[in-house]
């Protein structure tokens, strides 16, 4: 069965003109219509948060459907009128197995006539056309399944893009909380990221079971430069939380909680300002400028590593100078101090881009003091060009994976080892361009190069990686 | 080859195609799916998720039915015993077609044309197509100065 209805801003103003009582109100709704036969105007719909309403209900408390909907339309400028917003409100109701559709005016409507701006104000609410059609025993929702439902919870329900929570009027309503939610999976935390706010549950089915994650970065996984202030999601915390709550019974597994009160806000700019002012506030003479600053996040431990270029300007000679520091904080202890792992000296602002013999030294220095921290030092290494540590992938401290020209290079930072992936081109004649890495979900880098081959062609290649533990679930003896 | 990533629910569907092969892969739960199909593209399939065993069922919608808009497609099982998904297929100067395909008989039961840009994103299509009451479809189409109110019995 197929059922169209065609509705227009001159049927509306027709219906309009049957509920009004004011004849004053009438006679400015007959000047519009008389100027409608020239052209009507059009319908218009606001965002998804404003022109939808939406009501999902469970049916035995198990089948999750759509009991009620509106949609709210405007209607745009007219020579005869001003924009009319919330002009009218359709909507479908099902209650004892009826479906109700109806078309009605909206709340708070004013429609404006041009030129004179005399208002007339239609009565909310007021039912311009409807029509009920009841269901026969065809209807059997119990035999239906939405499979645009993701998830079920107690006090929310998950669909595609759109999160509805649970009414305090109905034990089994559900309205739109919000849309363009995100949910994101970190070992057997599913986290939920809307404007509503951050929400957390832990799974009854675990996954990457071997991540060690202590801290999710809502930034993403790289190395990022120049960002005032940085958020963390404090996993161990939420983990600690959830799980306690489930120890004392008084938590479901698929209960999301909130989980704001975990996300860890930590303005680095500020911080170091405040490191730079007590390393040079005897320099009364010199002139102090956060050059640049790039920082990495070891998700495992917590660790925050701020590597940051100081200009330096002395007034006496006509050449800045840079300082070159790695500071590393972390991120849930509060209160301590902020260690500084490496100090150099020696750019020079004409040779910026190319390091001094200091600062490969201090570098040197760097990597042996601090042991198999290799990842970190390859980072430093590549912090003069942004595009370098697009490269570069830390998955759970323990593997690195850098993108180099038509090279994936991968070492093993817990063993102190590395290997080399030869996998692009071979014609001398390509030209490179970029390259960069992608990663999804943890597991999944995706490599990209871009090149123009030989026939002056641009390509693009991708390249895979899916970074998973081995489990040795049966050994067999090779046969000659 | 080529690599296409997209995102459904909170898991990433990857599309690999070669000259000569294409397959769709999947994690869940430590767990790598592969959905192999000569004809495997992501533009023409449409993922099922069943939030009871959270499983995901692959479904092809056919060779005539590709370039759907991924993520457009919203699936339901009838109180008939049909399953149904609702897509948006991109048509030619980016113009789109609502399509309400019954997947069980693989029948398209119908169509709607869309001819501005704006329909031809997945989230703000989601203003304009609903399911009620896990049986009817409801498509909103405006166009110019008339609103459009289509309702399909499924």
């Amino acid at each position: 069965m197929l059922l169209i209805y065609i509705y227009t801003p001159y049927d509306y103003m027709h219906g309009i003109l049957k509920l009004l009582t004011s004849k004053d109100e009438k006679k400015h709704i007959r000047d519009i219509l008389s100027r409608y036969f020239a052209r009507e105007p059009a319908w218009s719909t606001s965002g998804w948060d404003k022109s939808i309403n939406c009501t999902v209900t469970l049916l035995g408390g198990e089948i999750p459907f759509v009991k009620y909907l509106e949609s709210i339309l405007d209607i745009g400028f007219h020579e005869a009128h001003e924009g009319i917003d919330n002009a009218l409100f359709v909507a479908f109701k099902y209650e004892d197995n009826i479906l109700e559709v109806s078309f009605s005016t909206g709340q708070d409507v004013v429609i404006i006539k041009n030129p004179t701006k005399d208002s007339v104000l239609p009565p909310p609410n007021s039912v311009l056309f409807s029509k009920k059609y009841e269901l026969d025993i065809s209807y059997d929702i119990s035999k239906s399944y939405p499979y645009y439902i993701h998830k079920v919870s107690k006090n929310y329900i998950f669909g595609t893009d759109v999160v509805f929570e649970k009414t305090f009027s109905s034990e089994s309503d559900y309205t739109i909380m919000s849309s363009r939610s995100q949910l994101i999976d970190i070992n057997d935390i599913t986290i939920l990221l809307s404007k509503n706010g951050i929400f957390a549950n832990l799974e009854k089915h675990d996954r990457n079971k071997e991540l060690n994650i202590e801290l999710y970065d809502m930034y993403g996984h790289y190395v990022i430069p120049q960002e005032e202030s940085i958020k963390f999601l404090d996993l161990t915390k939420i983990y600690k939380n959830l799980y306690n709550l489930k120890n004392e019974k008084c938590y479901d597994c698929d209960d999301f909680i909130n989980a704001s009160d975990f996300l860890i806000t930590f303005d680095i700019k500020s911080k170091i300002e405040y490191i730079l002012y007590k390393i040079y506030q005897d320099n009364y003479n010199t002139e102090i400028k956060i050059h640049k600053y790039y920082y990495y996040l070891d998700e495992t431990n917590s660790n925050l590593y701020v590597s940051v270029i100081v200009a330096k300007n002395d007034n006496i000679e006509d050449n800045t100078k840079f300082d070159f520091y790695v500071f590393e904080y972390n991120i849930r202890k509060k209160g301590l101090p902020c260690r500084i792992v490496m100090y150099s000296v020696g750019y020079d602002s004409k040779i910026l881009h190319k390091k001094s013999t200091d600062y490969i030294s201090a570098m040197r220095m760097f990597a042996y003091a601090s042991g198999n921290k290799i990842q970190f030092f390859e980072i430093l290494t590549r912090i003069n060009d942004e595009d370098q540590i697009k490269r570069i992938y830390i998955h759970n401290n323990e593997i690195m994976l850098i993108n180099d020209i038509f090279v994936i290079k991968a070492k093993d930072i817990r063993y102190n080892r590395s290997a080399i992936l030869n996998f692009g081109s071979t014609n001398t004649k390509d030209i490179y361009h970029n390259n960069y890495c992608q990663v999804f979900d943890y597991n999944v880098v995706s490599f990209v190069n871009i090149f123009t081959d030989k026939s002056g062609e641009d390509k693009r290649r991708r390249y895979l990686i899916i970074l998973s533990n081995i489990e040795l679930v049966m050994s067999m003896p090779l046969s000659k | 080859m080529l690599l296409d990533t997209s995102k459904f629910y909170n898991l990433y569907f990857y599309n690999v195609d070669t000259k000569t092969h294409s397959t769709i892969f999947y994690l869940n739960a430590n767990t790598i799916y592969f959905h192999n199909n000569k004809h495997a593209h992501i533009s023409s399939i449409i993922p099922l998720y069943n939030n009871k065993n959270r499983k995901i069922k692959i479904i092809s919608a056919g060779r005539t039915q590709s370039n759907i808009m991924w993520d457009s497609w919203r699936c339901v099982k009838a109180p008939n015993d049909n399953l149904y998904a609702v897509y948006m297929k991109e048509l030619e100067n980016y113009r789109g077609e609502l399509v309400v395909h019954n997947l069980s008989k693989n029948r398209v039961v119908n169509k709607v044309e869309y001819d501005y840009p704006e329909y031809l994103d997945a989230f703000q299509m989601r203003r304009y197509v609903h399911i009620l009451l896990n049986s009817f479809i409801v498509v909103f189409k405006i166009k110019d100065n008339a609103f459009n109110l289509y309702i399909y019995t499924i």
